[in-house]
C-alpha cells in the first residue's frame, strides 16, 4: 500500500515547550487512524500543521508525493486534504445547500463568472447531503440545524473537494451516544467506499476502538504508541497515561 | 543640539496630551468594543466646562475648575453609555459608529447653543506661566507639567488594570459579561464604571488644553481624528500600546513640522499606513478572537420574487418621470441616482464583504477629479465618464491591497486615512486640483446638456452599474465573498482565497464611487476638495444604514430617503442635532433599515 | 436545597423545554440525559438563570431565585460550567481562577492552589493567556473556575467532554469528594464514565420533557426506554 501521507521530523514550539516534538509518521490511501493522547499532548497542534493553519518550525510533510511543508492551507485545500474543525464551522448567513454549493463551488478555478450561484451545482450538493444523511434539512438555514446535523453539513463541505485525506479533529465530541455511531458510521462508510485516508482524533473510546484499524498515541508532543486497536489497548504505558484503570469496562 | 532637545520635550508635552486623550479612547474601546466617535466631542466638552469654570470660581480658578470639569464630563460619559452605547454592545462595527457620529453633531449644536460660536480664549495656568531654561533653551513649565501628568496616568491605569481584581474583572467582561454575571459580579456596573474613566481622562484632557490653545467648536473633531490614529497604531484596547504611539505621534509632529509645515495630520495618517502595513493589528493589538456579531453575518434580505417585478417598476417609472417631473426634481433625482450607486458599491464591500470604508469618499473624488481633469483637458465627457471610474479602480486596487490585510476597524481607519491624505493633497495641490478654489466649468457633451437629457443618461449608467453590483453579490463570487466573513478558518480549508475576494470586492466598491463621482461632477459642473470629506463618506453610510445592510434594494431606498430627509432637515433650526438624533435613532432602534423591513415583511407574506 | 418546578424555557418564540420538575438535597447528585436537542443545556441555564424561564419556579434553599438573572443565582451559592466552556481567553490561566473567586467571608475550601493540584495539566501553563490552551485544558480550567466560587450547588454541562478517560476518572473522584462535604451537583453528561461514578440517580429528557426519571440501574433494567429515547 502506498503512503498519501508522510511527516518527518515535524516540529513545532510554542514559546520553549514543544507541542509537537520531532514526528515520523506516514498515512496510507485508504486507512482509517486514530490519534489519541492525553490533555495537551498535541494533537490539535499536528492537525493545524497537517491542515496549514500553523507552519512548522521544522520537519518536512510530503503529501501524495510532492512537499507541501510550506503550503498555504488553501492550496493544501485543492490538492486534497480536507478538514472538520472541533466546534463546527459552517456558513451561517446560508442554507445547507447553499454551503454546499459554495464548498463546490470553491473547487472552480476562477469562479464561474457572473451567472446566479444559487443553480450552480445543486444536483452534486444534493446528492452531498444525502450522502451524509440530511438531505431532508437541505433547505434549512443552518441556524436552525441541530447539532449533529451541523456536523454532517461540514462533513458534506469536506468532502465536496473529493479529497483524498481527511482530517477529523474530535468529530463525535458533544454528540450522544447513538448520533455519534451514526456519524462515524457515515464518514467511514464514505471513506472506505471513496478510498479517502482518515485521521481523527478523539477521546471517546467507544468511537476510537469501533472505527479505526490503527490507533497513535501522542503523549508530551512525541508518538509513544503505534499499531492495531487491540495491541495499543493492551500497552500498559497507554493506560497508565490515558486509558485509565478500567480501560476494558 | 539644545534646540532639538527642546524640540524633543515639546513633541514629549503633546505626545502627553494625546496619550490623555487616546488612553480614554482605548479603554472604553478594550472594555466595551464600542469605537466611540464621540470620544472628541467629550473632550470639548471638558474643555469648555473648564473654561466656563475658570471664570466663575474665584477661589481655585483654573486649578479646581480641572477636576471638577473631568468629573462632570465622566458624569456626562455615564448618561451616554446609559442612553446609548449600551444598546450598541455586540452590534456591527457600522452601526456603533454612526451612532456615535449621531451624539457628535447633537453635543455639537447643544455647545454652540450653550457656549456660542466664537473660540474662547482662557488663561494661563496659574503657577506655571514661567519657562525653565535646559541647555539654555527655554522649556514652558506647563509643557513639563504635561509630560508629568501623562505618566502618572499611564502608570494609574497600569496599576490598575493589571494589578488589581477590578482589571481583570473588566477584562472578562470585555470578552463574555454574560459570563462574568454568572461568576456573581455586576457586568453592567463594570461597563459603566470603565465608561465613567475613559471619559473623564477625555474631559481631564480637554480641561488640561484650555491653557495651551483656544476652545472651539471644532475641537471635537480635530481631536477625533488624532486619537484614532494613536489608538490604531498602539493597537486597539491597549493603553501602553497608545503611549508609545503618542509619543511617535508627538515626536513626528514636532520634528515633522520642521520639515513639512501644515500637515501634521497627513504625517500621522502615513504614520499609521506604515505601521498597519507591517502589523495589521497595531503594535500591540491582537486580532478580534471570536466569531463575528450575529448582525454582520445575516442573508441577504432580498425581495424574493417580488425582486424582478419590483425593480422593472422602478424602472419604468423612472423612465416616465421626466413627462410629469420639473426640472429641479430631475436634478435631485439625479443627486439621488448617484448617491444610490457609490452607496451600492460600499454595501457590497461592507454587507456581503463585511469590510467596513469610514473614508469611501476617497474613490468618490478620485472619479471626480479624474472626470474634470479629463473633460479640462478637452477630452470631453464620455472620456472623463471613462477616466473617473478608471482611475478610482487603480486607487482602489493599490489602497485595497493595504486595506484587506486589515480587518474591523483597523480597516476603516485606513480607508480614512487614505481619504484624508487624498483630502489634503487635492487642497494642496493647487496646480491640479485649483485647491479650495475647486475646478470649475466642466459641463456634459452637447448631447447630455439639460436636466432631462443628463438625466437620462445618469439613470442609464447608475442603472446599469447597480445591476452589476446585484448581480456580482449573487453569483459565486458573491457566496465565496460571504463564506469568507461567515467562517475565514472553514473558508481556507475549502480553498478560497478571502483575501484576493476581498480586495476585489474592494476595487469593485472603488470603480462604483468613482463612477459616481464622474457622474456627479458633470451634473455640478465643478469640483471641491469636499467631494473627499468624511461628510460624504458618511452620506454613503447612512444611505446603507437607512436602507438596510443586508438588502440589495438598501441603497437605492436608503439615498432617496436620506435625500428626502436632508432636504426637509436642512431647512430647521438645530437640524445638526435633529439628524444626529435621527441617526442614533435609527442605528438603535431599526438596525435592519427599511429594506430589511420590507423584506422581512415580504417574506412572511410569501410563506406557504 | 434545590427546587425545580413546572419549569418552562425557550429562545425567542421557540418554547425548547417544558414542564420540568425536580429536586435535589444537600449532598445529592442528579444526572440528565437524552439525545442532542433534547433539551438539558435549555434547563441548565435556565436554572442557572442564564435563560429566563418563561413559567414554573426555583428555590434554591427556601428562596426563588427565578427570573433573578445569572449573577443572583452565583451569589445564592451556584455555579456553572457551561457546555461551550466560555473561559476568557486573553486573561491568562490563574487570572481566570481569579475571576471565579468570590470576595468576603464564603468559604474558601478552593483557592487557585488547590485548583491547580487537581489539574496539574493547567498549572504549568497559570501564566499563558487562557486561549492558548488545548481543547481538554480549557474544559479543566472552566470547571476550576466554577469550584473557585466555593459553590454549594454546582451546575456541569458536560464536564467530560474533551478530557482524557484518566481526568475524567480524577474528575469523578473530586465530584465524590465535593458530594461527601455536602455539595449537590446536577450534571448534564453524554458520557457514562462520569456520569454512573457521581450519580445513582438519572432523567432522560426527550424534546424538552422528562420521560424518565430513577437509577441508573432502573433505566438499565428496561432497555426499551434506552432505545426509545436515547437510540441505543
Ligand atoms: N498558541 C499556543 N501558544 C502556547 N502554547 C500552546 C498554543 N497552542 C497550544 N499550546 C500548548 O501546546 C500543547 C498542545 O496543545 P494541543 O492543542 O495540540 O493539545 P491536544 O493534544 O489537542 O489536547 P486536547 O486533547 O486537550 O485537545 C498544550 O499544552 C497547549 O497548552
Ligand atoms: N441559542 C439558541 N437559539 C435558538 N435555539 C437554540 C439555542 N440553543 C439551543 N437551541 C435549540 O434548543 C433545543 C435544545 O437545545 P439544548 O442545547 O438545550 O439541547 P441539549 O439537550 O443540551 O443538546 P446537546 O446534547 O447537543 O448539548 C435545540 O433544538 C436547539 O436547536
Ligand atoms: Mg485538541
Ligand atoms: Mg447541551
Amino acid at each position: 500500500m502506498t503512503a498519501i501521507l508522510e511527516a518527518r521530523q515535524l516540529r513545532k514550539v510554542f514559546g520553549v515547550t514543544p507541542a509537537v516534538d520531532d514526528v515520523d509518521f506516514s498515512i496510507d490511501a485508504g486507512t482509517r487512524t486514530a490519534l489519541i493522547g492525553p490533555n495537551g499532548a498535541g494533537k490539535s497542534t499536528l492537525f493545524e500543521l497537517l491542515g496549514g493553519g500553523l507552519s512548522a518550525d521544522s520537519g518536512h510533510i510530503a503529501f501524495n508525493g510532492a512537499d507541501i511543508t510550506a503550503w498555504p492551507p488553501m492550496r493544501r485545500a485543492q490538492a486534497g486534504i480536507a478538514r472538520t474543525f472541533q466546534i463546527a464551522a459552517v456558513f451561517r448567513s446560508m442554507t445547507a445547500l447553499e454551503n454546499v454549493q459554495t464548498a463546490l463551488l470553491a473547487t472552480v478555478p476562477g469562479g464561474g463568472g457572473l451567472r446566479a450561484a444559487s443553480s450552480a451545482f445543486k444536483g452534486e450538493a444534493e446528492a452531498l447531503l444525502d450522502t451524509v444523511g440530511i438531505a431532508a434539512a437541505m433547505e434549512s438555514a443552518v441556524t436552525d440545524l441541530a447539532y449533529g446535523d451541523v456536523k454532517r453539513l461540514e462533513l458534506a463541505m469536506a468532502l465536496a473537494g473529493n479529497p483524498r485525506l481527511l482530517l477529523l479533529d474530535e468529530p463525535t465530541a458533544g454528540m450522544a451516544a447513538a448520533e455519534r455511531r451514526r456519524i462515524m458510521e457515515r464518514a467511514t462508510g464514505i471513506a472506505v467506499a471513496r478510498g479517502i485516508a482518515l485521521l481523527f482524533t478523539e477521546h471517546d473510546m467507544d468511537t476510537v476502538f469501533g472505527f479505526a484499524d490503527r490507533v497513535m498515541v501522542m503523549h508530551e508532543g512525541k508518538i509513544v504508541a503505534d499499531g492495531a486497536p487491540g495491541d495499543v489497548r493492551a500497552d500498559p504505558l497507554v493506560r497508565r497515561i490515558y486509558l485509565g484503570a478500567d480501560a476494558d469496562a | 543640539m539644545a534646540f532639538a532637545f527642546a524640540q524633543f520635550l515639546t513633541g514629549l508635552a503633546s505626545a502627553s496630551w494625546l496619550f490623555l486623550v487616546a488612553a480614554g479612547l482605548t479603554i472604553v474601546f478594550g472594555v466595551t468594543r464600542v469605537v466611540n466617535f464621540a470620544h472628541g466631542s467629550l473632550y470639548m466638552l471638558g474643555a469648555y466646562i473648564a473654561y466656563s469654570l475658570t471664570g466663575m470660581l474665584s477661589l481655585g480658578g483654573f486649578w479646581l475648575a480641572v477636576p471638577i470639569a473631568a468629573v462632570t464630563v465622566g458624569l456626562l460619559g455615564v448618561v451616554l453609555e446609559m442612553t446609548v452605547l449600551r444598546r450598541l454592545y455586540g452590534a456591527p462595527e457600522l452601526f456603533q459608529l454612526l451612532a456615535t457620529f449621531g451624539v457628535v453633531l447633537i453635543v455639537k449644536d447643544v455647545a454652540l447653543t450653550l457656549f456660542g460660536p466664537v473660540d474662547l480664549f482662557g488663561p494661563r495656568a496659574p503657577g506655571l506661566t514661567g519657562a525653565v531654561r535646559i541647555f539654555g533653551e527655554p522649556i514652558p513649565e506647563y509643557d513639563l507639567f504635561m509630560i508629568g501628568a501623562g505618566i502618572t496616568v499611564l502608570a494609574i491605569i497600569w496599576l490598575l488594570f493589571n494589578r488589581t481584581r477590578f482589571g481583570i474583572l473588566v477584562r472578562a467582561a470585555t470578552e463574555d459579561a454574560g459570563m462574568v454575571a454568572a461568576l456573581g459580579v455586576d457586568s453592567g456596573r463594570i461597563f459603566t464604571l470603565s465608561f465613567f474613566i475613559g471619559s473623564t481622562l477625555a474631559g481631564l484632557a480637554g480641561a488640561l488644553q484650555v491653557p495651551r490653545e483656544p476652545v472651539t467648536l471644532l475641537m471635537d473633531l480635530n481631536v477625533i481624528a488624532e486619537a484614532f490614529v494613536v489608538v490604531v497604531i498602539g493597537g486597539m484596547g491597549s493603553v501602553f500600546g497608545a503611549f508609545i504611539a503618542a509619543i511617535l505621534i508627538g515626536q513626528l509632529k514636532a520634528f515633522g513640522i520642521l520639515v513639512l509645515p501644515e500637515s501634521t495630520l497627513v504625517v500621522a495618517f502615513l504614520a499609521m499606513t506604515v505601521v498597519l502595513a507591517l502589523r495589521p493589528n497595531g503594535l500591540f493589538g491582537r486580532a478580534a478572537s471570536g466569531p463575528p456579531p450575529a448582525a454582520e453575518i445575516a442573508p441577504p434580505e432580498n425581495l424574493g420574487r417580488f425582486g424582478r417585478p419590483a425593480a422593472i417598476a422602478l424602472l419604468i417609472s423612472l423612465a416616465l418621470l421626466p413627462l410629469v417631473a420639473e426640472p429641479f426634481i430631475l436634478v435631485l433625482c439625479v443627486d439621488i441616482m448617484t448617491l444610490a450607486l457609490f452607496a451600492a458599491g460600499l454595501r457590497l464591500m461592507t454587507g456581503p464583504g463585511g469590510m467596513i470604508s469610514f473614508g469611501h469618499a476617497a474613490f468618490f473624488g478620485l472619479g471626480a477629479y479624474a472626470a474634470a481633469a479629463t473633460a479640462k483637458a478637452g477630452l470631453g465627457m464620455v472620456a472623463g465618464l471613462a477616466a473617473a471610474p478608471l482611475a478610482a479602480g487603480l486607487g482602489a486596487i493599490v489602497i485595497g491591497w493595504l486595506c484587506v490585510r486589515s480587518s474591523g476597524v483597523y480597516l476603516a481607519m485606513l480607508t480614512l486615512a487614505a481619504a484624508q491624505i487624498l483630502w489634503s493633497a487635492a487642497v494642496q495641490w493647487n496646480w491640479l486640483t485649483g485647491g479650495d478654489d475647486g475646478v470649475l466649468g466642466i459641463w456634459p457633451d452637447r448631447w447630455a446638456t439639460g436636466p432631462v437629457a443628463y438625466y437620462y443618461l445618469t439613470l442609464a449608467v447608475s442603472g446599469a452599474g447597480m445591476w452589476l453590483l446585484i448581480r456580482l453579490a449573487e453569483a459565486p463570487f458573491g457566496y465565496m465573498l460571504r463564506a469568507g466573513r461567515d467562517a475565514p478558518a472553514r473558508a481556507r480549508a475549502l480553498g478560497i482565497d478571502q483575501r484576493r475576494l476581498k480586495w476585489l470586492a474592494f476595487t469593485a466598491a472603488g470603480i462604483a464611487a468613482g463612477l459616481a463621482g464622474g457622474l456627479a461632477a458633470f451634473a455640478k459642473g465643478n469640483v471641491f476638495p469636499d467631494v473627499l470629506s468624511i461628510p460624504k463618506s458618511v452620506d454613503g453610510l447612512l444611505a446603507i444604514l437607512l436602507g438596510g445592510l443586508h438588502a440589495p434594494a438598501g441603497p437605492v431606498i436608503g439615498a432617496a430617503i436620506y435625500a428626502a430627509l436632508e432636504n426637509i432637515l436642512s431647512r430647521l433650526d438645530h437640524w445638526r442635532a435633529l439628524l444626529g438624533l435621527s441617526i442614533v435613532g435609527l442605528a438603535v432602534f431599526a438596525p435592519g433599515g427599511v429594506g430589511g423591513w420590507i423584506s422581512k415583511r415580504l417574506r412572511h407574506r410569501s410563506r406557504p | 436545597m434545590l427546587e425545580v418546578q413546572g419549569l418552562a424555557a425557550g429562545y425567542g418564540a421557540a418554547a425548547v423545554i417544558a414542564g420540568i420538575d425536580l429536586a435535589l438535597s444537600d449532598d445529592d447528585a442528579l444526572t440528565l440525559i437524552g439525545r442532542n436537542g433534547a433539551g438539558k443545556s435549555t434547563a441548565i441555564k435556565a436554572i442557572m438563570g442564564v435563560n429566563r424561564p418563561t413559567a414554573g419556579s426555583i428555590a434554591f434553599q427556601g428562596r426563588r431565585i427565578d427570573g433573578k438573572g445569572a449573577r443572583a443565582a452565583a451569589l445564592a451559592g451556584i455555579a456553572y460550567v457551561p457546555e461551550d466552556r466560555r473561559i476568557f481567553q486573553d486573561l491568562s490561566v490563574a487570572e481566570n481562577l481569579e475571576a471565579g473567586r468570590k470576595p468576603g467571608p464564603a468559604a474558601t475550601t478552593w483557592t487557585a492552589a488547590r485548583v491547580f493540584e487537581l489539574f496539574p495539566e493547567i498549572a504549568r501553563r497559570r501564566h499563558a493567556p487562557a486561549g492558548t490552551l488545548s481543547g481538554g485544558e480549557k474544559q479543566m480550567l472552566a470547571i476550576g473556575r466554577a469550584l473557585m466560587g466555593n459553590p454549594v450547588l454546582l451546575l456541569l454541562d458536560e464536564p467530560s467532554e474533551g478530557l482524557a478517560p484518566v481526568v475524567v476518572d480524577r474528575l469523578a473522584d473530586v465530584l465524590l469528594e465535593l458530594r461527601r462535604d455536602g455539595i449537590a451537583i446536577l450534571l448534564s453528561e453524554q458520557s457514562r464514565r462520569l456520569a454512573t461514578r457521581v450519580s445513582e440517580r438519572v432523567m432522560v429528557l426527550e424534546t424538552g420533557r422528562i420521560v424518565f426519571s430513577g437509577t441508573f440501574a432502573d433505566l438499565d433494567a428496561d432497555p426499551g426506554i434506552a432505545l426509545r429515547y436515547l437510540g441505543v
